[in-house]
């Protein structure tokens, strides 16, 4: 669906060429919901641009549904991208037109007559629930509404793509977990293709179904959303299960503990570490819903006797076990 | 200069509606030619700056150039420096219609440059929105950059209005009628302290009321407040 080959972006500047992107591979299937993450200066941005054509890639190929779109003429190019629906991170909406002309612009655009436009942009509004609001401009919206009207907007032209930069970065909790669920309701009545970049874990564990780590242009991990936590001690692994941060300079040795519900009862996991108290007791935990199975992550601490004896018995378990001081 | 004690010259004030329609008619000639030409410039020297809609340095560099030297003529010697090609296009160099091109060049600069700071203010994203849903550039600068930036724009017309008012009067001293030439050769050179003193008023006039709708177009276009 989105087919990305040994893309390459290099920019140049003063001080020598930057390689934003370093020859990035990456499909993502019909009607699933990615996500991009990364820290920050790792080319996410620099990646979504090179999707939309915004940006020309210095070499490799950007295919959205079979079409590619690097070497299409301006015109064609035109007409691929309303193809593509885009939700900003600060929403670009525009102020001189209501959130109705707002939603009807791409079809307007399209050559859409006037009152045919409408009628579809209001479908849409009632959709992401503003039906009532279409003759409010954007002002007059709070932040949530607002992005709401952007991602009516963003399916106006029935795109197959759904193109999230950031989407909920300027949303609090609440509004962010609506605006989520709204994406997921979407893809789920008209299948669409989401990619959503972000720097929040927690929009992943909500929403996503694959998920892909860029660092400096690379792609440094990817997978299913369930194979990438259970990939314990990875990068991904431990920011979708975050621990709690703990007491600087304490010197006593650690262990850390992963599973996933897909191969333990969280029951008798838990079972087994109260077994273990005296030994080595629970320091900080976390046990998140992800991908339909629960995955949890322990640190304990030693308390008493040798490390060898408590990682023996765990790893007898069957538990992912890593001794992290 | 010396004023005689306040009498009423009435065969003076009774020129006055003459003048005064000159005087608008002059301001409302040139601000059709300003508003013609110098909204295009100011388009032009946006969308090509770099990192704009249509980079094209060459062009935002002589646009640039053009605008920056026609605004740093004073409008006086500008006046006097266009003198042939007033003559050229009118036949002749007096006159409020004659002088109206001297103005209008004088100004449009000056919007040029004010109507590329009100594009610029249009945010990046708004753009690159439109470009999403593929709009093609006459669409981007038609129905977002100018639509977006329509409150500024006509804060910046009502400024550029003023200004050419004032402008208006000081053609009146060398010739080109209304009521600029009034308070030349009546209240200056025959120190006429009454028709001075009617002459600001009726300017005063006209700029509030200018001002006024100016402002109050451009609160009614004005969606973000
Ligand atoms: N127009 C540009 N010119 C030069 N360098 C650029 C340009 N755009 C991005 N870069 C560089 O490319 C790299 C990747 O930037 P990019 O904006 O894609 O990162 P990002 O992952 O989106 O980061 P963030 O999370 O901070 O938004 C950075 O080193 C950045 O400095
Ligand atoms: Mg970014």
């Amino acid at each position: 669906m989105i087919t990305l080959t040994d893309l390459r972006k290099v920019y140049p500047s003063p001080d020598g060429d930057v390689v934003a992107l370093d020859g990035i591979d990456l499909t993502v299937d019909r009607g699933e919901i990615h996500g991009i993450v990364g820290p920050s200066g790792a080319g996410k941005s620099t990646l979504m641009r090179c999707l939309t054509a915004l940006e020309r890639p210095t070499s490799g190929t950007v295919a959205i549904d079979g079409v590619e779109l690097t070497g299409l003429a301006q015109r064609e190019l035109r007409r691929q991208r309303r193809r593509i629906g885009m939700v900003f991170q600060h929403v670009n909406l525009l102020d001189a037109r209501t959130a109705l002309d707002n939603v009807a612009y791409p079809l307007r655009i399209a050559g859409t007559p006037k009152a045919q436009a409408r009628a579809r942009a209001l479908e849409l509004l009632d959709l992401v629930g503003l039906a009532d609001r279409g003759g409010s401009h954007p002002a007059y919206l709070s932040g949530g509404q607002q992005q709401r009207v952007g991602i009516a907007r963003a399916l106006a032209a029935d795109p197959a793509v759904l193109l999230c930069d950031e989407p909920s970065s300027a949303l609090d909790w609440t509004t962010t977990r609506q605006v989520l669920e709204l994406i997921k309701q979407v893809r789920d009545r008209l299948g669409l293709t989401v990619l959503i970049i972000t720097h929040e874990m927690s929009v992943v564990r909500q929403v996503c179904d694959s998920v892909t780590l860029l660092s400096r242009g690379r792609v440094a991990q990817h997978g299913s959303l369930r194979d990438v936590v259970t990939d314990y001690g990875t990068t991904l692994a431990r920011d979708l299960i975050p621990l709690a941060a703990t007491p600087v300079g304490d010197k006593r040795a650690q262990l850390e503990v992963s599973f996933s519900s897909a191969d333990f009862a969280v029951a008798d996991v838990l079972a087994l570490l109260v077994e273990l108290n005296a030994l080595a007791g629970v320091e900080s935990g976390t046990i998140e819903s992800l991908a339909g199975e629960r995955v949890g992550r322990f640190q304990l601490d030693l308390k008493a006797g040798d490390a060898t004896q408590v990682i023996d018995r765990l790893r007898g378990f069957g538990l992912h076990v890593e001794v992290t001081r | 200069m010396m004023f005689a004690a306040l009498e009423i010259n009435w065969d003076v004030w009774q020129t006055l509606p003459g003048r005064t329609l000159e005087t608008l008619g002059q301001t409302l000639l040139a601000s059709l030619v300003v508003l013609l030409i110098g909204l295009p410039i100011g388009v032009l020297v946006h969308v090509t700056e770099p990192g704009g809609l249509r980079p094209q340095v060459v062009v935002h560099r002589i646009t640039t150039f053009i605008v920056n030297v026609g605004r740093s003529v004073p409008f006086i010697v500008l006046m006097f420096l266009l003198i042939p090609v007033t003559r050229w296009i009118a036949g002749t160099s007096i006159g409020w219609r004659a002088l109206s091109i001297p103005l209008a060049i004088g100004c449009i600069p000056f919007f040029a440059r004010i109507a590329e700071n009100a594009l610029r203010g249009v945010g990046k994203g708004k753009v690159e929105a439109a470009l999403m849903v593929g709009a093609s550039r006459l669409q981007v600068i038609t129905g977002v950059l100018l639509r977006e930036s329509l409150p500024g724009l006509v804060g910046g017309i009502t400024v550029t209005e003023v200004t050419l008012i004032g402008y208006s009067a000081i053609t009146g001293a060398v010739g080109g009628g209304g009521l600029g030439s009034l308070a030349y050769n009546y209240g200056y050179s025959r120190y006429m302290f009454d028709v001075m003193i009617i002459v600001t008023v009726v300017f005063f006039v006209i700029v509030q009321v200018v001002q006024m709708a100016g402002d109050l177009a451009a609160r009614r276009l004005d969606h973000t407040r």
